[in-house]
């Protein structure tokens, strides 16, 4: 097996509250190939945004990562400074938000803001630079680049803007694009343009593709291997077509259950009791123990380890699902 | 853009008018007869009935009212000062510029000073460098300008006589170079100008400071991060164009301050301003300078109001939808 | 280096601010607390007369005889300085409350009533805003004759329009609150609507403003006084002090000295207290401006 591209181990990071020491991230470890598209599920608060942004080196302040290793072709990024900082990020790997309007400077022209960051990845004459930015823009599939490069961020739509946001981040010509949340605030007709738009931009450079998202539907029309986050772990990975057709973990199980179809018969929503526990203060047997339908004895007393569950599969859970426990088509 | 400019010229055309105006009823709201306040007090009635009539002081409100709008707006006739006899807009004519050198040069320090030590204090959050900042400015800010002042003139004018005590010009003001001449006015600027400058800074600093710290985590910042942009282009480009906007529309509420403090620090130094000419006029009650002076500390601060939301509003194009 | 350019240290869950502030805060009432008192006191902590004219000396520098030392006419500059904390103290707090009185009320109007009225006020207010404080004083001190009503009243008068934007806008807050509109549509008598709900929420603003106003009426009427046209000789006034001080110089600097002092002290302790308050009263803007 080739070296990953990106290999993440056993990474924990904290950040510093008034109330104590949170572990957002607590020993989440995965690896990325070259050109295949891996994405981190989980709900608001389980730790996925914390592990895209540490990718970087970018945690917001207060955060701290405090163990673990993050190698990027087979350099670690942990040991990077300054100028060698700098290259990773934007050359390595590239970063998309949630918001696409906030995440651009609202004083400057979109194309402007395309220029700066060409500027700073290639050589090249203001006019070259220009004509990179518009064509560029042209690759997002913006409908109008001449014009709209004039327009400043509150001029376009979110849709608009977060082409731009890809444009930029493309601008570095990253072998690793990490997306977190790139859908979530815009409308449901405009994010299966961008999804679109970014299958066809991961086919054109070949770089890998890291999505984060709350959202299951969107992740299983977008990537080849799936890994559920719970209050900082990963409880499961695999396929992701495997994982949803026939998950390991009762959280997951939880999750496809939750999600409303077309095909199903209409009647009351399922829903996983309780809530995540309280992240200052985490137990030191199974997270999910609380709201587990299907715990025994050990779960309440220590934390399941990652173990194998089938081929290119793992789950953290002490029990293995009895054929007889049915599984929700998909 | 030039929409935006016109409609602000019209604001303020109006808003002179309104100042104009409020002078006018401030005036005549007083207790007192304008008239007698405009002569000698011990003048025999009669000449003060026939000064009223010369003078218009006779005429209803409103007509009275009329001609002085006329006057000030259309003739540019701001009356005849009863100490000096001179028309008032020439005495006007000459110390205007004079206040405009002083609080201009002052404003000036104030902003580059400022932007500077609050933009560090902001990169250098809870050290030493920013607590020295927002201390400084906590002090500055309660300091009497006048006193900073006075001990500025005994500490640096007559202590250690660096710089002259009082007055634009040295005596040989005229026998000097043109070099020479410039060289002398700097030099009596220096002392009050750096003291009218001085409250402005601190405060300055402390609004830079914030709006810089603001800049910093807005989520555009992460992303210029995450592209791998300098920090110090990202410090200097961005985030100091964001905290810009709220700092030039700052001027813009500080002018009045800035122009009353110019008032006192002419009176101290003897600098041949605006504001001094309205000290003086109490002294000799000399109202028709008194009123000018008033309305024309208004208009400038106007002026310098329209001037500071263009500039506002070319940074940033969002504030012309106000 | 990259990463050095901006070295941002949030300190420990905020608590080493949180204490400087606190700290700043005893601090400041401390001050406001010890000029008051100077204040009410001056009649007892007065060693002479503070307009005795003296016999013997004139303008000694501070000995044990004269603690501040004499001024140019031979008067004990001590005596004065209490008597000027007292005027201080009277003007600066008289002003604040009338000034506050004002403001409150034309906001609270401006921002209940809303529509035309509200717009005829506020142009009013950025009217009178636009006038630097000084030059309006100077123009109807110049016309009366100087005294202490006039001047708290010009002060008063030229001081309120900060207040009213501060209240318009918290009153603009509430009116549109549904639970405002809830009331009125319930039929509640709208006086008991204003006092029940809406002054309430306005009495945090205007409480830190009346004590900035404090600070800076104490900065006006000194520059006033500084100016000769605050309150009539001979009563002493810290501003005038500084004035007759710096006649002499640089002979008796003293008498510039220590008023000069006091008025940057007290207009500290005052500004300092306001912060305090605004921390204090609204916990979320506390917790914003700690970060």
């Amino acid at each position: 097996m080739s070296t990953p591209l990106l290999e993440v181990r056993d990474l924990c990071v904290e950040f510093a509250t008034p109330a104590g020491a949170l572990r957002a991230v607590d020993g989440v470890s995965f690896t990325l190939q070259a050109g295949e598209t891996l994405a981190l599920a989980g709900e608001s608060g389980c730790g996925k945004s914390a592990t895209a942004s540490a990718l970087l080196r970018l945690l917001p302040p207060g955060g701290r990562i405090i163990s673990g290793d993050i190698r990027f072709e087979g350099q670690s990024v942990l040991a990077l400074e300054g100028e060698a900082l700098r290259a990773f990020r934007g050359r390595g790997v590239g970063l998309v938000f949630q918001d696409p309007v906030g995440s651009l400077d609202p004083l400057m022209t979109v194309g402007a803001q395309v220029e700066e960051v060409l500027r700073l990845h290639r050589r090249g004459s203001r006019h070259q630079t220009r004509a990179a930015a518009l064509a560029l823009l042209a690759r997002v599939r913006m409908p109008d680049p001449a014009g709209q490069a004039r327009l400043y961020p509150h001029q376009l739509s979110g849709g608009m803007c977060q082409r731009v946001a890809l444009a930029m981040a493309l601008a570095c010509e990253p072998r690793i694009l990490v997306a977190d949340e790139p859908t979530t605030a815009l409308d449901v007709t405009i994010q299966a343009q961008i999804c679109a738009l970014l299958r066809e931009l991961q086919a054109q450079t070949g770089m890998a593709l890291l999505l984060v998202s709350h959202d299951l539907a969107l992740v299983a029309g977008m990537a080849a291997r799936l890994a559920v986050l719970y209050a900082g772990r990963i409880v499961e990975s695999g396929p992701t077509a495997a994982v949803l057709a026939s998950p390991r973990h009762p959280y997951t199980r939880g999750l496809v259950a939750a999600m409303p179809g077309l095909d199903r018969r209409p009647g009351r929503l399922a829903s996983i009791p309780g809530t995540l526990p309280d992240p200052t203060r985490l137990p030191s047997h199974c997270r999910f123990h609380a709201r587990c339908d299907v715990r025994i004895e050990r779960c309440g007393v220590e934390n399941p380890p990652s173990r194998d569950a089938g081929p290119d599969r793992s789950v953290r859970c002490f029990v293995d699902p009895p054929a007889a426990n049915p599984t929700p088509e998909v | 853009m030039l929409w935006f400019v016109v409609r602000r010229l019209g604001i303020a055309v109006v808003l002179l008018v309104g100042l104009l105006t409020l002078v006018f009823a401030v005036l005549h709201a007083l207790p007192g007869d304008p008239a007698e306040r405009f002569l000698d007090p011990d003048a025999d009635p009669e000449v003060v009935r026939h000064a009223r009539r010369a003078y218009g002081l006779d005429a209803p409100l409103p007509v009275q009212y009329g001609r002085w709008l006329q006057a000030f707006l259309l003739r540019r006739d701001l009356g005849h000062s009863f100490a000096t006899r001179q028309p008032v807009s020439a005495m006007l004519r000459e110390a205007v510029p004079h206040t405009v050198l002083l609080a201009g040069t002052a404003l000036v320090v104030r902003l580059a000073l400022g932007i500077a030590l609050g933009t560090w204090a902001a990169v250098r959050r809870g050290r030493g460098v920013d607590r020295a900042v927002l201390g400084a400015a906590l002090v500055l800010h309660s300091i009497p300008a006048f006193w900073l002042g006075a001990m500025a003139i005994l500490v640096f004018a007559l202590g250690l006589g660096w710089l002259p005590v009082s007055g634009m010009e040295s005596l040989d003001h005229a026998r000097l170079t043109p070099l020479g001449r410039a060289a002398d006015t700097l030099q009596h600027l220096m002392l009050p100008m750096l003291v009218l400058a001085a409250g402005g800074i601190a405060s300055t600093a402390r609004y830079v400071r914030a709006g810089v710290l603001a800049a910093l985590a807005h989520e555009s910042v992460r992303t210029a991060r995450a592209h791998g942009i300098p920090e110090r282009r990202i410090v200097l480009r961005h985030a100091l164009r964001n905290a810009m906007v709220p700092v030039v529309q700052l001027i813009g509420l500080s002018l009045p301050a800035l122009v009353g403090g110019a008032l006192v620090i002419e009176t101290l130094f003897a600098w041949p301003g605006m504001g001094r000419l309205a000290y003086m006029a109490i002294g000799t009650r000399d109202y028709p300078v008194l009123l000018a002076t008033t309305w024309l500390s208004g208009v400038l601060v106007v002026i310098g109001s329209l001037l500071a939301d263009v500039a506002a509003a070319m940074l940033d194009p969002r504030q012309q939808l106000a | 280096m990259a990463q050095a350019w901006t070295r941002d240290r949030v300190p420990a869950a905020g608590a080493t601010a949180r204490l400087w502030r606190l700290r700043a805060a005893r601090a400041a009432i401390a001050v406001v607390v010890v000029f008051a008192l100077i204040g009410l006191l001056a009649p007892v902590l007065a060693r002479f007369d503070p307009t005795a004219i003296g016999t013997t000396s004139s303008a000694t520098a501070p000995g044990p005889d004269h603690w501040f030392g004499t001024d140019a006419f031979g008067r004990d500059v001590w005596s004065r300085f209490v008597h000027g904390a007292r005027l201080s103290l009277v003007i600066g707090a008289t002003t604040a409350v009338l000034a506050v009185g004002i403001g409150t009320a034309v906001g609270t109007l401006a921002g209940f009533v809303g529509g035309g009225v509200d717009a005829v006020l506020m142009r009013g207010v950025d009217a009178v805003m636009a006038f630097p404080r000084l030059f309006l004083v100077l123009l109807v001190v110049g016309w009366l004759r100087p005294s202490i009503g006039l001047t708290i009243l010009v002060l008063a008068l030229t001081g309120w329009m900060h207040t009213a934007r501060l209240v318009r806008a918290e009153v603009r807050a509430v009116r549109g609150a549904t639970y405002v509109r809830a009331a009125e549509v319930l039929g509640l008598p709208l006086r008991s609507i204003l006092v029940r709900h809406v002054l309430p929420n306005a009495l945090a603003p205007v409480l830190v403003s009346a004590s900035a106003m404090v600070g800076q009426t104490i900065l006006a009427e000194s520059a006033l006084s500084f100016l000769g046209l605050g309150v009539p000789l001979p009563t002493p006034s810290w501003g005038a002090m500084v004035d007759e001080g710096r006649r002499a110089f640089p002979n008796a600097w003293w008498v510039s000295v220590f008023p000069g002092v006091a008025i940057t002290l007290t207009v500290l302790g005052w500004n300092l207290l306001g912060d305090a308050l605004h921390d204090a009263l609204d916990p979320r803007l506390a917790a914003e401006v700690e970060r």
